[in-house]
């Protein structure tokens, strides 16, 4: 028995050597082989969840990538602002969505939970840390530990079939037309008066989410980069709305250095939006010629963009 | 807790360590952790069917006891009578409850008679049929005097619930099994080592062969029509991979598992692809079930002691009851008759016991004859599992029509490359390992240590590369 059992323990060290050995050269291999780059007309990039991810079609706005992701913490969205600034000299502007649901606590679910955590560590697995890794092994070490074997079977595949370029091979986000259109029946169905709520939302503040802000504009401040917070258009009825107070808060004391770009009022019609927050493939295309038409008007080299957009808004809004 | 989970893999330890450390000195401890054990696994599932699980337990230790004790024949029947009425009873209400009463509704609508009769939202307990029918041999074997009873209703409990076997199968005897539980274990390290390496084959059958098979196979027989002949060729044999690698791999995974426990199961399953006449294959293929019937239902009905025609209808009637034991659908009967068809000839012939030794024994390769034979079983049996797969006998029939068209030569629209060399290695692995109990049980055996546990990481590592599409063993829904 004994025998028995010491050859389990040596086997299995192996066992877990051999896989430790394999995630951690697969990811060296990838990370430091493996190309990052963008279209070199691409000087702004957009960052955050579903909000800009389902707003901003890069394909109508001049110069820029969509990079946005649904469901995505800001630990995420800072790793792939880091390997993408660095792979990217031509990058001079980044618009991070910064957003009433993102201060919420309830974002602490969207680093711990553990299928969302199955689908982002394997994608951003080469690009992390040592201290990447802790991180993630604190907030939920079972589905760090579930999610290796994605990890390895992930980079395996992208050695293997000899790929380069790991933008295309993993899904580090891009604009996502969504085709629904459902928000004359959500309002329908609750109390018109009200803001649309969801059981699950909190109002307090979400630091360990916004750290990863910090990171990001820290990052961005080193390399020379714009880096502009942005709203993107929500329903009046978006019950998260509710935390706007807070939000303002951390805007003019956490964030007082950057700008914010607040397309929250742009006027759309509820044919536009998916559900109270998300545009669909229309009020995407809405905003995102909108968007574009800022830009051309100076919106990045502007003294103050703030009060560009607002204008512009006014003006939008005024037209309809 | 599925045999493909991690969650196994943290039971599995922990129930070996305390079995073997804790209780090394008594069996009935060590009777009474597996029991627990057992119970536990079960519970995982769905606790509630533990009640049904212990009360047919507790019906048949008892009804076992009284028939045993009867002192008149009828006093012995009626416990006999009430244990099978009341099993089959179990089955017949939780199994095909919906499937008769669907059945009689469409009859009588052929008649101009539309009934509406109330189907239930039943959800089929786990291993019914693999729990159901180790009470029955059990009780069978009692009333025919074959064994005594046993008094001891820990032991009992665990003949019945014993985890490795429990949801499904291999479907154990109580002369078999009940004996190993009487007796003191010693633990074996090449006993232990074997089941370990039993497992990882399990494992490699499962993950690797039957769930990449999966994929390619699911996406042809949902949408069949859509499919040229070839692509629909290529669907039924990834089925025929899937569903050997998916039944023979947990088979293996319970052997191995018991083994590691001293327990030694029937076997289940011996190459039945490298089988050359279909009589083989049904003596290579679920083993276990294949030889309950044998037992309990062929030689009672006469078996082939009453002429040539007794032969030919108790040989149909334990295909027919073979097809319906796997499930409430015309498609399981169909998939029954359909094989009671093909072994007709080797009966009428009685050619049935021609082919007892695997083939090409002591040799590398097999005589052309030999290879025709067998591609000429498999192909047989690939047709059988058409309708086995499918939805209804409707779409069996529309996915053999489909196959026997134009463009049955033509290459198939996506060719799964991939999984078709795994499926070649994993054949040439079977070959090579057909005379020993499973494909891997001497390799490299002889090897140098170094290389020996190289090959095993290597498994290990295609377990998680071609893993990661974590999918139920097939034969829990029977």
């Amino acid at each position: 028995m004994k025998r028995f059992i010491k050859r389990i323990f040596v086997f299995s060290l192996l066992t877990f050597i051999m896989l430790i050995g394999i995630i951690v050269l697969s990811n060296i291999l990838i990370n430091k082989d493996s190309n990052f780059s963008i279209d070199k007309n691409n000087a702004y990039i957009v960052l955050g969840h579903s909000h800009p991810e389902e707003a901003f079609n890069d394909s109508i706005i001049q110069k820029t990538k969509n990079f946005a992701r649904g469901g995505e913490h800001y630990f995420y969205t800072y790793l792939k602002a880091k390997k993408i600034i660095e792979s990217n000299p031509q990058i001079k502007v980044i618009f991070l969505e910064l957003t009433n649901n993102q201060i919420s606590t309830d974002m602490t679910k969207w680093i711990e939970d553990t299928q969302k955590n199955l689908v982002h560590i394997p994608n951003f697995a080469p690009v992390m840390t040592f201290e990447d890794h802790s991180f993630l092994i604190k907030q939920n070490p079972w589905s760090y530990f579930k999610s290796q074997e994605m990890v390895i079977k992930n980079n395996l595949n992208f050695l293997l079939y000899r790929k380069k370029n790991i933008l295309d091979q993993r899904d580090w986000g891009g604009f996502y037309a969504n085709h629904r259109q459902k928000v004359d029946s959500i309002i329908k169905s609750s109390n018109e008066k009200q803001k649309v709520k969801t059981n699950s939302m909190k109002i307090e503040v979400d630091t360990t989410n916004l750290f990863f802000v910090d990171k990001i504009a820290s990052i961005c401040k080193n390399k020379g980069i714009k880096l502009f917070l942005i709203r993107s258009p929500q329903h009046s009825k978006y019950a998260y709305c509710e935390n706007e107070e807070q939000l303002q808060k951390i805007l003019k004391t956490r964030y007082s250095q950057l700008f914010y770009l607040d397309f929250e009022k742009f006027y759309l019609l509820n044919d536009d939006y998916a559900d109270l927050e998300h545009l669909n493939y229309k009020g995407a295309k809405k905003f995102s010629l909108f968007f574009d038409s800022l830009l051309k008007k100076g919106l990045v080299e502007s003294s103050n963009p703030e009060r560009l957009v607002k204008d512009e808004i006014l003006k939008h809004n005024t037209v309809k | 807790m599925l045999f493909n989970t991690l969650q196994y893999f943290i039971f599995l330890p922990i129930v070996f360590i305390i079995y073997w450390w804790a209780n090394n000195k008594s069996v009935k401890l060590q009777n009474i952790l597996l029991l627990i054990a057992s119970y536990y696994f079960y519970v995982c599932w769905d606790w509630r069917f533990l009640f049904l699980l212990v009360f047919s337990t507790g019906l048949d230790y008892y009804t076992g006891l009284k028939m045993f004790d009867a002192s008149t024949l009828k006093n012995k029947k009626f416990w006999f009578w009430l244990s099978i009425v009341v099993n089959l009873g179990f089955l017949g209400v939780f199994k095909y409850y919906n499937f008769f009463a669907a059945s009689f509704a469409d009859f009588l609508s052929y008649f101009g008679f539309q009934v509406n009769i109330g189907t239930l939202e039943i959800i089929l307990p786990v291993g019914i049929s693999f729990y159901t029918f180790h009470g029955l041999s059990y009780v069978i074997d009692i009333y025919k005097n074959r064994i005594e009873p046993e008094r001891n209703i820990v032991d009992y409990s665990l003949f019945v619930s014993y985890f490795p076997l429990l949801v499904a199968g291999p479907i154990e005897r109580a002369t078999h099994l009940l004996p190993q539980l009487k007796k003191k274990r010693d633990f074996s390290y090449s006993n232990a080592v074997d089941g370990l390496r039993q497992i990882l084959w399990g494992l490699i059958k499962k993950v690797v062969i039957a769930d990449n098979c999966a994929l390619y196979a699911n996406a042809i027989f949902d949408n069949p029509e859509s499919h040229s002949g070839s692509s629909l060729v290529l669907g039924a044999v990834f089925f025929a991979f899937q569903i050997y690698g998916d039944f023979s791999g947990y088979s293996d995974i319970a052997l191995g598992s018991s083994r590691l426990l001293g327990i030694e199961l029937l076997k289940n399953f011996n190459y039945p692809y490298f089988s050359r006449d279909i009589a083989e294959f049904w003596r290579r293929w679920h083993i276990s079930l294949s030889t309950w019937f044998r037992d309990y239902l062929y030689i009672p009905l006469g078996g082939s002691q009453g002429g040539m025609w007794m032969k030919v209808r108790n040989t149909f009637i334990i295909f027919l009851v073979s097809g319906f034991w796997h499930g409430a659908n015309w498609t399981f009967i169909v998939w029954g008759a359909l094989n009671a068809l093909y072994i007709m000839p080797s009966i009428i012939l009685n050619t049935n016991r021609n082919n007892l030794e695997i083939v090409a024994k002591g040799k590398f390769l097999p005589s052309v004859k030999d290879f025709c034979h067998i591609l000429l079983t498999f192909g047989l049996t690939v047709i059988a599992w058409i309708f086995f797969r499918a939805a209804s006998v409707g779409q069996a029939f529309l996915y053999l029509k489909g196959i026997f068209s134009n463009s049955i030569l033509s290459i198939p629209e996506n060719l799964p490359k991939m999984e078709l060399l795994l499926c070649g290695c994993f054949l040439l692995m079977e070959w090579l390992g057909r005379e020993n109990n499973y494909a891997i049980a001497n390799f490299g055996k002889s090897w140098n240590v170094i290389f020996r546990w190289s090959f095993y990481l290597f498994l290990i590592l295609m377990l998680i590369y071609f893993g990661a599409k974590e999918q139920n063993f097939i034969y829990f829904q029977f």
